[in-house]
């Protein structure tokens, strides 16, 4: 079945509009955060999520990883950091997804755990790799838990942008299909 | 069982891949950043005035209740300077009169009561018996003479102010031109006072005690002379209206002299 032409560049304008908001945003929420001495919530690890709650595994796992890697891009440090971060999040969710619905509080914080575990279990791994200080016990005790919270509260706004701009999650009836 | 073999594959690849580049250390040319940074530039100039909105905004909170502690603080040093300045007037009025009047001032008096009659002129003050306040003690404010004590409790006395009709002061002409008159109080506000034919008073001549009667010091200003009274063939005495120094209606603070 072919798409019409006007939906499909409609889509690839949401996609346009929805990355530069990304980055606006999490520019900005950084720059708040940052004075008040918190971490700023993760956008791209939410946009992350909410891929691999859409899209087919391999595809999250690709996207989730070209996001990690502009973040890296912008955020001027390592590359493959953040991109490895995102793809442990996207996989753990991509894992579980099919226990879990299409909608709700409870779903959106278990996406946001699982992201975030993922995300930093794969940063204690190359912390490990690269026998660099990378992760301490007291970011793990401090700014992850912080990191959770704030990604969790904007995710119930964000998900309604992350909805308009890739369409709805995908049910487990699509799933199972 | 195959997709998640796919999956993993595909997992085990990128983070592979990210392990290389992390080992690596490769960092990305700041030329790739160069295309967003208008958006960066843009979030951050936000940010920093949301975050400056918000630091006025708590300033403005504190200020408005530094200005509220302040102005309660500005109240208190007022009401203290007043008192102060009220204290600092008092301790003048007793130098001046110290100096000019009589060495020996007992204290000073505020004065709490006035006799509402309008044919008596008496002044209630908050020291007595207990300030070694007693009967006969002159009270003056640098003006000139105010009265004298003729009742007194242990924290209270009253003074006969010159103008009420029971009082008599011994007057004599100021600069020792000689004469010994006795003023009266002549309700409502006047002295009259009676000289020896002989004394040559006028209008405009001031009045000040003298010794008779043991009670002032001499000196103290008592009043101005407003009208000499024309004599009768058999007068023996010259009566002339006198205008008192102290309006002792108005006066606040007194001081009480020891007498002689």
């Amino acid at each position: 079945m072919r798409r019409a032409p006007g939906r499909t560049s409609g889509r690839w304008v949401r996609l346009a509009l929805y990355l530069l908001l990304l980055v606006a945003v999490q520019g900005l929420l950084s720059r708040l955060t940052d004075g008040a001495g918190v971490p700023a919530p993760d956008l791209f690890l939410l946009t992350a999520v909410g891929l691999a709650a859409r899209v087919s595994p391999v595809a999250a796992l690709l996207a989730a990883y070209g996001l990690g890697f502009t973040q890296d891009v912008l955020g001027g440090g390592m590359l493959g950091l953040h991109a490895a971060g995102l793809t442990g999040g996207a996989l753990l969710v991509v894992w579980v997804r099919r226990y879990l619905s299409d909608a709700g509080l409870l779903q959106s914080l278990l996406g946001v755990l699982l992201g975030v575990t993922g995300q930093w279990l794969v940063f204690l791994f190359l912390t490990y790799w690269l026998r660099e200080p990378l992760v301490t016990v007291s970011m793990l005790t401090v700014v992850t838990p912080l990191v959770f919270a704030g990604t969790f509260l904007v995710s119930l706004v964000w998900e309604r942008l992350i909805a308009w701009t890739f369409g709805p999650r995908v049910t487990v009836e699509e799933q199972l299909a | 069982m195959k997709g998640w073999r796919l999956i993993l594959a595909v997992f085990a690849g990128l983070l592979a891949l990210s392990m290389v580049l992390t080992r690596f250390q490769v960092v990305a040319p700041v030329a790739l950043r160069a295309g967003v940074a208008p958006v960066t530039r843009l979030s951050v100039t936000a940010a920093d005035n949301v975050r400056r909105a918000y630091v006025t905004l708590m300033q403005d909170r504190d200020q408005k209740a530094r200005v509220t502690q302040l102005q309660k603080e500005n109240d208190l040093l007022t009401q203290r300077n007043e008192l102060l300045s009220r204290e600092v007037g008092r301790l003048k009025q007793v130098l001046v009169i110290t100096t000019t009047q009589a060495p020996n001032a007992l204290a000073i008096a505020q004065v709490i009561g006035v006799d509402p009659s309008p044919l008596q002129a008496r002044l209630e003050l908050n020291r007595g018996a207990r300030d070694g306040v007693r009967v006969h003690m002159p009270v003056t404010v640098p003006g000139g003479l105010v009265g004298q004590v003729v009742d007194v409790a242990p924290g209270q006395a009253t003074v006969l102010a010159l103008t009420d009709p029971e009082s008599a002061v011994g007057v004599t002409l100021q600069g020792s031109r000689g004469g010994r008159g006795v003023a009266h109080g002549s309700p409502p506000d006047r002295l009259r006072a009676e000289f020896s034919r002989g004394v040559p008073i006028k209008v405009g001549d001031v009045l000040v005690t003298n010794s008779q009667g043991g009670v002032f010091p001499v000196g103290i200003p008592v009043g101005r002379v407003e009208e000499v009274l024309p004599m009768g063939p058999n007068d023996v005495h010259r009566t002339v209206i006198v205008k008192p120094a102290v309006d002792a209606g108005v006066v606040e603070d007194v001081t009480i002299l020891e007498g002689l």
